[in-house]
C-alpha cells in the first residue's frame, strides 16, 4: 500500500502547482478562458487525488506508527493543512471566480496561492523524508526556523494570536454578511 | 480598511505568528535531559600485537566530580548523590565491543540492549518481581533489569530461557564486552571496570577497584582519612565551592591513607567523606587500565587492554587484522543512569580500513598526534528495543530487514526523537491542539474569503 501512496501523492503536488501557477499568471496578465478552466480543473483534481492519497496513506502505515514519530506527526499535520488550504482555494475559485482576480483582491489571492505552494512543498518534503529521500529542503526549513524532526506545535501565546486572527476573520465575514 | 486587505493582514498575522511560535518552542526538555543534546567524542586507537589502546576525549568543565559523598549535618551522616547537590555525579565513559557474536549490535548499537522491563524506562520491572523470578532473582541474584541482549529473553523481561541455554549462548559468543571508566570509582587508580552484557549487565569475575564507604548496620562511614597521612580526617565544607560539592582539593580514600571510622571524633557540620573507597582490583574485572587526565576543558581517558585477556566468556578476543563493532557512551555534567550521551555503532579495524582504524604502534608507543575520529554522541531519551521493533516504529520493517540505524537516522535526529519519546504525551497533546486550531483557522479564512462574493468586485 505504501507504493500506491507514493504514486498517488505526486498527482496533487503537480496539479496544485499547475493550478497555482495559472492563478498567479492570471493575476499579472490576461489569460484565455480555457486556461482559467484548466486551472480550476487542476485545482479540483488536485483535491480529489489528495484525498485519495491521504486515504492510501492511512492504509500504508499504522496510525500508531505515524503518531509515534515527530516526522510522521508533521507529515500528517501538513497533509491535513495543505489539503484543507487547497480545498479552500477550490471553493473560493469556484464561488468567486473573477472577484479573486479583480483589482483590490489580487494581493489576497497571491498570498493565498503562495501559502498553498509553500504548504505543498513542505508536505512533499516531509513525505520524501519519510521515504528516506531528502532534496535539501529540510536544511532550508531549519534555517527558516522549522525543524522537521521536532513535532510542530505552538506555544500558548501563538495559539491565542491564531485564535484571535481567526475570530477577526470571522468577524469580517459576518460584517460583509450584514452589509449584504 | 478595505475587506480584502484586512483579510490579508489577519491571514498573515495568524500564519507568521504560528511560524514564529513553532520556531521558538524548540524540542521538549524532559526532566533530567541534558542541556546539550549532542556531545563530541574524539577517538583514536593503536595496538602492538599484544595490547590495544583506545584514546577518548570529550569536553567537560571540571577536573573531577565525586560520584557521591557522605556529609555530617551536625547530628548524623547523610548520603548525597547526583542531584542532591550541584557538582556530584562522576564523569564516565564506556565502550561496548563485539566481534560479530551479536550481529545486530553492528547495526543498532546500544538500543539493542534496552529491552522490556529495563530500569529507568517506561514499564520497568518491579524489584520484588525480579527478586522472586526463578532464574533472574533466585539463580542469578538480580533485583532489577539492566542492559540485556534480545535473545536472552523469549518475549517479555520475565520470559527467560533456561540457564543451560543462556550458558550456551555465552559460549557461542552471544555477549558484549563492556569497558567502563568511572571517574570517581576506579578512575583515580587507573582501573577501568571490566563488565559484559548477556542476559544482564554483569561484572567480570574478580574484585572491583572500589567499595562503598558506608556501614549500613551502624549508619555511619566505614573509613575516614588518616590525619597523619592525609592531613585531616575529613574534607571540610570550605574545601568545596560555595553552592555545591565541587572539590577544590580532591582526595580519595585509599588503603594507604585511611583508618577505621571514629564515631567519637568531634565531627563538625559539613565534614565530608567520599562515599567510595579505592582498593586494589583483581581477576578478570581488572583486565583494563585507564590512564588520562583533564586539561583545558577536555577529559582524556586511554583504555589499555591485552588483545586476549584469557577470559573468553567475559572478554572479546581482539586479533590483528580483525574488525569489530564498538559503541560509546559518556556520562558528563552529573548525568547518571540513562541520562547519558551515546553513539551509534562504529567499526574498529586493526590494520585495516574501518570507522576507527587501529594503527600499529611504532616502537610500542602510540602516535596520538595524527587526526582523531570525532564521534557525535547524542542523548537517546527513552527509546527502547521493543519500541524500535514494534508497531509504533514506522521503520520496524526496515529493522527486520537488517537495515542499519545509520542508514535512516543521524545523531541529531535521534536526539530529537529521544526527547520527544520521553515527553510524548505532552507533545502529542499540544500537536493535536495546534493541528485542530490550524484547520479552524483555514475555515475562518475560507469564510472571510467567501464573504467577498457578497460584497462584489
Amino acid at each position: 500500500m505504501s507504493g500506491l501512496h507514493h504514486m498517488l501523492v505526486h498527482f496533487p503536488i503537480v496539479l496544485w502547482l499547475l493550478a497555482g501557477s495559472i492563478m498567479l499568471l492570471r493575476l499579472v496578465r490576461h489569460t484565455p478562458e480555457w486556461l482559467q478552466m484548466a486551472g480550476l480543473l487542476a485545482l479540483a483534481l488536485g483535491v480529489v487525488t489528495a484525498l485519495a492519497a491521504m486515504l492510501s496513506g492511512l492504509f500504508a502505515w499504522a496510525p500508531e506508527a505515524v503518531l509515534a514519530s515527530p516526522l510522521g506527526r508533521n507529515k500528517l499535520a501538513f497533509a491535513l493543512w495543505t489539503t484543507a488550504w487547497w480545498s479552500m482555494l477550490l471553493i473560493l475559485h469556484w464561488r468567486l471566480s473573477a472577484i479573486l482576480f479583480a483589482p483590490g483582491h489580487r494581493l489576497l489571492t497571491a498570498v493565498l496561492v503562495l501559502v498553498g505552494i509553500v504548504l505543498v512543498t513542505i508536505t512533499g518534503t516531509l513525505g520524501g523524508l519519510l521515504g528516506g529521500v531528502s532534496a535539501g529542503i529540510p536544511e532550508l526549513l531549519r534555517q527558516a526556523g522549522f525543524e522537521v524532526y521536532t513535532t510542530i506545535r505552538l506555544p500558548w501565546w501563538a495559539l491565542l494570536v491564531l485564535v484571535a486572527s481567526g475570530l477577526g476573520l470571522l468577524r469580517l465575514a459576518g460584517g460583509e454578511r450584514r452589509q449584504a | 480598511m478595505p475587506t480584502p486587505r484586512a483579510i490579508t493582514l489577519l491571514l498573515l498575522v495568524g500564519l507568521l505568528t504560528a511560524w514564529l511560535g513553532q520556531s521558538l518552542i524548540g524540542p521538549p526538555r524532559p526532566d533530567g535531559s541534558p542541556d546539550r543534546l549532542l556531545l563530541p567524542l574524539q577517538v583514536q586507537a593503536a595496538h602492538d600485537d599484544e595490547r590495544i589502546l583506545i584514546r577518548l576525549r570529550w569536553p567537560t568543565p571540571e577536573a573531577h566530580r565525586y560520584h557521591d559523598v557522605l556529609r555530617f549535618d551536625g547530628e548524623r551522616w547523610e548520603v548525597l548523590g547526583a542531584g542532591d547537590a550541584p557538582g556530584l555525579g562522576e564523569e564516565r565513559v564506556s565502550m561496548m565491543l563485539d566481534d560479530g557474536g551479536v550481529p545486530e549490535f553492528a547495526r543498532y548499537g546500544g538500543y539493542l540492549l534496552i529491552g522490556d522491563g529495563t530500569r529507568f524506562m517506561p514499564g520497568a520491572a518491579d524489584e520484588a518481581d525480579v527478586e522472586a523470578h526463578p532464574i533472574l532473582g533466585q539463580e542469578l541474584g538480580l533485583s532489577d533489569i539492566r542492559k540485556h541482549l534480545p535473545d536472552s529473553r523469549l518475549g517479555r523481561w520475565d520470559e527467560v530461557p533456561s540457564t543451560t541455554a543462556l550458558e550456551a549462548q555465552r559460549a557461542a559468543g552471544y555477549f558484549l564486552d563492556l569497558w567502563h571508566w568511572r571517574g570517581d570509582r576506579g578512575g583515580p587508580v587507573n582501573v577501568v571496570d571490566d563488565l559484559h552484557v548477556a542476559e544482564h549487565r554483569h561484572p567480570d569475575q574478580g574484585r572491583s577497584s572500589y567499595g562503598t564507604n558506608w556501614d549500613d548496620e551502624r549508619g555511619q562511614p566505614r573509613y575516614m582519612f588518616d590525619p597523619e597521612r592525609a592531613g585531616q580526617r575529613a574534607l571540610h565544607a570550605g574545601q568545596f565551592d560555595t553552592d555545591g560539592m565541587a572539590p577544590a582539593d580532591t582526595r580519595f580514600l585509599t588503603p594507604d591513607n585511611r583508618l577505621d571510622f571514629d564515631p567519637e571524633h568531634d565531627w563538625q557540620p559539613g565534614d565530608t567523606l567520599p562515599r567510595r573507597f579505592l582498593r586494589e582490583a583483581d581477576g578478570s574485572r581488572a583486565d583494563i587500565e585507564g590512564h588520562g587526565g583533564w586539561e583545558n576543558g577536555w577529559r582524556e581517558v586511554v583504555f589499555s587492554r591485552a588483545l586476549d585477556t584469557g577470559n573468553p566468556l567475559e572478554d572479546k578476543v581482539i586479533r590483528p587484522g580483525g574488525q569489530y563493532s564498538v559503541a560509546f557512551a559518556v556520562h558528563s555534567g552529573g548525568a547518571t543512569g540513562r541520562h547519558h550521551h551515546v553513539s551509534l555503532p562504529l567499526s574498529l579495524g586493526l590494520d585495516r580500513p574501518a570507522d576507527i582504524p587501529v594503527q600499529r604502534m611504532p616502537g610500542g608507543r602510540p602516535d596520538w598526534s595524527r587526526e582523531s575520529r570525532e564521534v557525535m554522541l547524542f542523548y537517546p531519551g527513552q527509546v527502547n528495543w521493543p519500541r524500535i521493533t514494534g508497531p509504533r516504529h514506522a521503520g520496524a520493517e526496515a529493522v527486520d530487514q537488517g537495515i542499519p540505524a545509520s542508514a535512516r537516522h543521524d545523531a541529531y535526529q535521534l536526539a530529537l526523537y529521544g526527547v520527544e519519546a520521553e515527553a510524548e504525551d505532552a507533545v502529542v497533546r499540544r500537536w493535536l491542539i495546534s493541528v485542530g486550531l490550524g484547520l479552524l483557522f483555514i475555515v475562518a479564512v475560507a469564510a472571510a474569503g467567501l464573504s467577498l462574493g457578497r460584497r462584489g468586485p
